[in-house]
């Protein structure tokens, strides 16, 4: 065993008070790129998350496919009737899209908690790309769950939309996606500890959910509800969603468009506070 | 020559504590510098080695690493900085190989550039049989070895190690030593280094800063410390208790202290002043197993001295 390394090493910035500029460049963006691999690592290599994020969707489109929809049969959608299983399956991906948010949400916590933000933060990373990384990386984790709810749902439903709807609808899943990632990664930000933020979005998650039409029509829900569903953000996301599935471009861009708003006022103010209790470390 | 860290009366305040963690703090290391930062727990080591590595930003006083702000310019200056922190942390459920992967990504290297360079390392630090293995299942003292790989992947102008012999047997102590020493001696690395083994800073630091309660209590070398503030004491071993009574009662009570059933210290200028009483009552009693050890001042001595000063003033 050799007992010394050797002197051909990588060496910065020895005697030189200012560094050139194209280096700092490359380390500001490497900074977004690190901060992606490492959170692309922390998922691909953990397959327990993997499994738990495919595996309730499946049962849960499992469940619809057989008694739910054999016992409601079609609903009523802008007029037409369309399959209780094709009138879920959004809903089902949005589940899931929450589901997976509260995961971003957690690695939030658990990065200050086991002290790796003290190492991420030493590390020449800019804050605004650290942030982005974090925004970028967190909403492809996400996409991907949701999409991956879909294609579960194709596997077991004979979905006969045409390519139009899906492209809408894959649209659609990557704007709401943004736009719930950012508001449980403001949860994460705003709300310092950890167990106060876990039961918030263990509590919010079903309530958002199911005071939303999102496993039956609006016409169909109690008068409080219908209320509620008027400021609950999953509305829109259902709308986004079903509108491109079920009904294309048209159905889908009005509530896509308020989300994609939602997402950027979202995320400017996550940079602020994120800004903030990096600055508290 | 160049002065790779400039502290003027840095403070760092946080909003939920009553006092500054660090208060008016200043001092310069130079390059190829190895300074010892000591103080006890919660003195603001920590909060220090923070505001240093850029991570936290301070509340008051002007702080220049590397030639720049470790906040406003945190690209430039963090590029030349690398640091072990105390907390060892790691992203646990990734295998240790990905750790060093990882801190590749987020210094902007190529991993073929640095591939052959980690392997020496893994060598050296006698790694390469676990670099698959999850990092929660990692041993202490491997995972303070695996920090030691992701700091050094770059060979930093400054090098801030807190708490970097925690976990680590006395062989990895050693090679760590030795790998400092190289970098100070052959790329002028200049190095931070906290550590509650005090003989390690005795060892390896040429200058130490002790602060406590937020404050420097003093930046000197340790020999100036030791000779300042070190206490020569006398371990004296007396099995019987009569003549373990009997020198009490020839000794001023606040020189003489027990260190367990049969031992005593004697402190300060009472080892001086009553050697030749102590020596005869040792000599007396050593058919009954009576010894004597005389004990050299030291870096320790020096600081539990000045810190314990440091308390005693506050109290008063």
């Amino acid at each position: 065993m050799t007992n010394s390394i050797s002197a051909r090493s990588v060496r910065v910035g020895a005697g030189r008070p200012s560094l050139p500029r194209l280096a700092v460049d490359s380390v500001r963006r490497s900074g977004l790129r690190a901060v992606v691999y490492r959170e692309m690592l922390l998922l691909t290599r953990n397959r327990t998350n993997l499994l738990l994020a495919i595996l309730p969707t499946a049962i849960y489109l499992l469940l619809f496919a057989t008694s739910l929809t054999n016992l409601v049969g079609t609903v009523t959608y802008r007029g037409a009737q369309v399959g209780y299983a094709e009138f879920t399956i959004p809903a089902i991906m949005l589940s899931s899209m929450l589901a997976a948010t509260t995961t971003t949400g957690t690695s939030l916590f658990q990065e200050e908690m086991g002290g790796m933000s003290l190492e991420v933060w030493s590390y020449p990373v800019s804050r605004g790309g650290y942030i982005a990384g974090k925004i970028v990386a967190t909403t492809a984790l996400v996409v991907v769950q949701s999409l991956a709810a879909l294609i579960v749902g194709l596997l077991l439903f004979d979905l006969g939309w045409p390519g139009g709807h899906w492209l809408a609808l894959v649209v659609g899943t990557v704007v709401v996606s943004l736009t719930f990632n950012g508001l449980y990664l403001l949860f994460a930000a705003l709300v310092r500890d950890f167990q106060r933020f876990m039961v918030l979005i263990n509590v919010l998650g079903p309530f958002l959910l199911f005071s939303s039409p999102s496993f039956y029509p609006v016409e169909r829900m109690p008068l409080v509800l219908r209320w509620l569903s008027t400021v609950n953000p999953v509305t829109y996301g259902i709308s986004c969603l079903r509108g491109g599935a079920l009904a294309g471009w048209d159905a889908m861009w009005p509530s896509g468009l308020g989300m994609l708003a939602g997402a950027i006022v979202l995320f400017t103010v996550i940079a602020a506070v994120l800004n903030r209790r990096i600055r508290e470390l | 020559m160049t002065a790779v860290v400039t502290a003027v009366e840095v403070t760092k305040r946080y909003r939920t504590m009553d006092r500054p963690a660090v208060a008016g703090v200043g001092f310069e290391i130079a390059a190829g510098d190895v300074v010892g930062l000591l103080g006890p727990n919660g003195a603001g080591k920590t909060t220090l080695v923070k505001l240093m590595c850029g991570v936290t930003s301070r509340t008051a006083g002007d702080l220049t690493v590397c030639g720049g702000d470790p906040v406003a310019d945190a690209t430039e200056v963090k590029r030349q900085v690398a640091a072990v922190h105390q907390s060892a942390p790691m992203d646990n459920m990734l295998p240790a190989i990905d750790q060093i992967r990882i801190a590749t990504a987020f210094r902007g290297l190529r991993w073929r550039a640095v591939r052959e360079r980690v392997d020496e390392l893994l060598t050296l630090f006698d790694l390469d049989g676990v670099v698959g293995q999850l990092a929660f299942t990692l041993s202490g003292g491997q995972r303070r070895r695996l920090q030691l790989i992701r700091a050094l992947l770059v060979v930093p102008r400054l090098l801030i190690l807190d708490e970097p012999s925690a976990g680590l047997d006395v062989r990895g102590r050693r090679q760590m030593w030795e790998l400092i020493a190289k970098l100070t001696i052959e790329h002028g690395t200049s190095v931070v280094w906290t550590s509650h083994y005090i003989e390690e800073i005795e060892r390896n630091c040429a200058r130490v800063l002790i602060i406590d309660q937020g404050r420097l209590v003093r930046d000197d070398t340790p020999a100036q410390l030791v000779a300042e503030f070190g206490r020569r004491s006398v371990l004296v071993r007396l099995p019987d208790v009569d003549d373990r009574a009997r020198l009490r009662t020839l000794l001023p009570a606040s020189c003489v202290a027990e260190v367990d059933d049969t031992t005593l210290t004697i402190d300060g200028a009472g080892a001086d002043e009553h050697l030749s009483t102590v020596v005869t009552v040792v000599r007396d009693a050593a058919v009954r197993g009576g010894s004597i050890e005389f004990r050299q001042p030291s870096l320790e001595d020096a600081y539990v001295s000045l810190t314990d000063q440091g308390r005693e003033g506050v109290q008063s």
